[in-house]
Parts: structure tokens; sequence; C-alpha cells
């Protein structure tokens, strides 16, 4: 069984290697914290435009549940500003389960616009829909330089959009273990017993003096106990004091503009 | 009696065994196989999304500028070359079947992007409603497809990954063995493909 160590050996130089390439390739933007519904990183809006708009998103997620952020970004830091929106979308997990998460991103200094569209809305607000409200209600306002106006104009026609777009509150949020689920568990747990055993079996037969670094048995106690950690995502949209995504993602619906 | 709590307690030792054994990532192949084949079936829905909006659009552009003939047609010629190339997601670790997927994908981005460039000649057809509502639509698709292909190369990296590395290169070898390295794209959209579809939204 050198092979296997060997393997090993090899696996531990390639996990290094791995990590370090991971943590290369996540090297992507900064984004700015999520502070609330209305985040302007470059104090474009009045207090009275932010303080309205964040009611107005507030009340029309509690109608619909679909979450619609307006971030005025400092910097796009080099990215494209559609690069940027997917990124930040689900960096902030803009949206419910449902992915109705709407985020319009302004970016003054770079002189762009995008209305990025979540997975579950690309069908209500198309790239046209999106892109004709950029050029239609957004543009004008933001080439007279009246940023707030642009923006005011850019949430309404959003909303106004999504009238309508009302999801039914989820019976399927908390999904309970039924007794059948248990059952399966349990007939899945059987199976594996005896694949494992099976295989277990074949590699001591195949290979005498090799020991499973689980196989080993010390007075009856396990050799140790590992919790998976391959945890998903949990969901915790809507609930709390402070507000956060309710982990709706991205897949680069929507349109750009500039001006 | 004896006999009833010895089969108790080897349930329990092998649910305590397969629990733990899930921690171990014994899962984790098959989980990223299936993650990076639903990225890729993202990808070829994009790409699909992006053949059939092509009919539209040479459709309209042909309206406004029908001698741009050449151009034209090889989009159209792209197009349906596109359309003769699946690539299924077992076909993954075929390095010559992604590869030319990959070349006539590249071919349809090119021949489009030389069609748009052409189309800047034409005002009354960049005025036209409906030509840019397809150019929404096409530039969207692009970036879906970007965004797409990020996501596959991230899948793809992920699962080669656990191949390759420690507890997953064991599984590998004792329950996966035909499990095989997926191929991936080799560069970013931006730097394989032309130039990004964006005007009409210019001044």
């Amino acid at each position: 069984m050198r092979r296997a160590f060997d393997g090993m050996r090899t696996g531990v130089v390639l996990a290094l290697a791995a990590a370090l390439f991971v943590s290369l390739a996540r090297a992507g933007p900064q984004y700015p914290a999520l502070s609330g519904r209305v985040v302007d990183e470059t104090g474009s809006l009045s207090a009275a435009t932010r303080a309205r708009l964040t009611a107005q998103l507030e009340a029309h997620e509690q109608s619909t549940t679909n979450q619609v952020v307006v971030a005025v970004v400092k910097s796009l830091q080099g990215y494209e500003i559609a690069e940027y929106g997917v990124g930040l979308g689900r960096a902030w997990r803009i949206g419910t389960k449902e992915n109705n998460g709407i985020l319009l991103i302004v970016a003054p200094n770079e002189r762009q616009v995008r209305i990025e569209v979540g997975y579950g809305h690309e069908g209500r607000i198309t790239d046209a829909l999106a892109s004709a409200i950029i050029r239609e209600e957004i543009l004008p306002a933001f080439r007279r330089g009246n940023l707030e106006e642009g923006v005011d104009r850019g949430v309404t026609a959003i909303l106004r959009a999504l009238e309508g777009t009302a999801i039914p509150a989820p019976a399927q949020a908390a999904p309970e273990w039924a007794a059948q689920d248990y059952v399966h568990l349990l007939i899945f747990l059987m199976i594996l017993a005896v694949i494992v055993g099976q295989f277990w079996r074949n590699a001591r037969r195949a290979s005498r003096g090799w020991h499973d670094p689980w196989g080993r048995r010390r007075d009856g106690g396990w050799p140790g106990w590992s919790t998976g950690s391959g945890g998903r995502s949990g969901s915790f949209g809507g609930s709390g004091r402070s507000w956060s995504g309710g982990g709706g993602s991205f897949g680069g619906g929507g349109a750009s503009g500039r001006w | 009696m004896s006999f009833t709590f010895k089969t108790l307690a080897r349930g329990v030792l092998v649910a305590a065994l397969s629990a733990w054994l899930a921690g171990c990532g014994v899962n984790d192949i098959p989980a990223y196989e299936e993650a990076a084949k639903a990225a890729w079936a993202q990808v070829e829905n994009q790409y699909q999304r992006r053949a059939d909006l092509v009919p539209n659009l040479v459709e309209t552009v042909r309206a406004y500028a029908a001698h741009e003939r050449e151009t034209l047609q090889a989009v159209v010629d792209a197009r349906s070359r596109v359309g003769q190339v699946q690539l299924s997601p077992d076909q993954l670790s075929d390095p010559e079947a992604f590869k030319r997927f990959e070349e006539m994908q590249r071919g349809l981005t090119g021949a489009l992007s030389r069609l748009l460039v052409v189309v800047e000649q034409y005002p009354d057809l960049k005025a036209n409603q409906n030509f840019a509502t397809l150019q929404a639509q096409l530039e969207g698709t692009e970036n879906r497809i970007s965004v797409a292909r990020r996501d596959f190369i991230q899948a793809v990296q992920r699962y080669n990954t656990e191949l390759r590395t420690f507890p997953g290169r064991i599984w590998a070898q004792i329950l996966y063995a035909d499990a095989r390295p997926m191929q991936t794209f080799t560069s970013e959209p931006s730097t394989a493909q032309a130039p990004r579809v964006n005007f009409g939204t210019r001044p």
C-alpha cells in the first residue's frame, strides 16, 4: 500500500498548492458593507431621499418579499460593472431563496449604472426592460447631473415592473423531517454499511497489514469524530432586527449603462 | 434480548460510522461532480440562449444593412456550426470534444462582434427600437455567459482539486474509480472572446 502513502504525500502538497491557488482566485473586488436597503458610499443621496427610498423598498419587500437594494459605490475597482454587480449581489445575498433580489448599482465616479436582476426575476425584468429603464428613466437625469432624481425614477420603475409579484408565503420554508424520511435514512445507512463493509473487507484482504485510519478501534472507543464541515449556507431572510440578504443569487441578468 | 440489543448497538454503530464518513468527505466527489455538471448545464443554456437570439438579430440588421451580406452570412454560418456541436455532461472530461465546443462558440462570438462593429455605421438601425431591444438581450446574454463560465470554472476547479488532493484522492481510488478530471475553460471570456458588445447605452 505504499502507493496510497505516496498518494497521500502528493495529496498534501497538492492541497497546499490548491489552498494557495484558491486564496489567489478569491481576490476579487472589496465590497462595501450592506448597511441597509440603500447603501451610499459617496454621499450622493440626501438623508431624506435615503430614508424615503428605504421606506419604499421596505414596504415593497413586506408585500412581495422582493429585496430591492440601491448601492451607490465609490469605485468599481477596475472591474466591469456587470462583473462587480453579480459579485456584489452574491456577496450580499440579496433576495430570498426565490432569488428575487434586484440591485440598482450606481458608480458616479466611473459614470456607470447597472440594474442587476436575480435569477428569479429574469423573466419579469428582462434585460431589454432593464435596459429601457436605464435609458429612459435613469440616464436622462444622470446626464443632467441629478443623481437623486435618476435613482428615484429608477427605483420607481423597478418597483412598478415588480408590481403583483407577491410570492405566496413559502410553505416549504422549514423542511420538517417526516417519519418517512427517517425510514429512508435508515435504509440508506444500512445499504451504506453493506458497501462500506464490503470494501473494507476487500481492502483488508488486498493489503495485509494495512490499517485504515478509521479502522483502528481502541477499547471499543471511536478514534475520532468529525462533524460535517460542508454545511450549506443557511437562510436567514427577514427575521432579526438588522436587515440582511436572504440568500438569493444572481446569474448576470440585467443591463448596464453609461453617462 | 441480548440479540436485539446487539442489533441495536450495531445499528447505532453503523449510523455513527456513516455520519463520520460523511464528515470525511466520502460524498464530496459525486457532490462536486454534480455541481460541476449543473454549472455546465447553465453554460450550455446561456450559449443556447445566444444562438436563439441570432436569427432575429440577423433579420433586423438585414432590413437596414442588406449589403453587409458577408458579415451577416458569417454570423449565420457560425450559428449553424454551433448548433451542430453539443457537449453532454459526460463528455466534459474529453479534451477534444471540449475544445471543439469552445472553438465553435468562439467562432460565433467573433462573427457577432464583427457584425456589431459594422452596425455602428447605420444610425437608422441603431435608432430602431427592436434593434435596441435585441442589443440589450445580446449584451445581457453575453454577460450571463461569462458569469456561467466563471461559475463553471470554479466548480470544475473544486471537483478536480478534490480528485487530486488528500481525502478525495483516497476516496476516488476506493469508490469512484470512474471519476475523471473535467476540462474547463482556459481563459476568462474577456480575453478569449472578442470585445464586449456595449453600445446603444452611450450617448
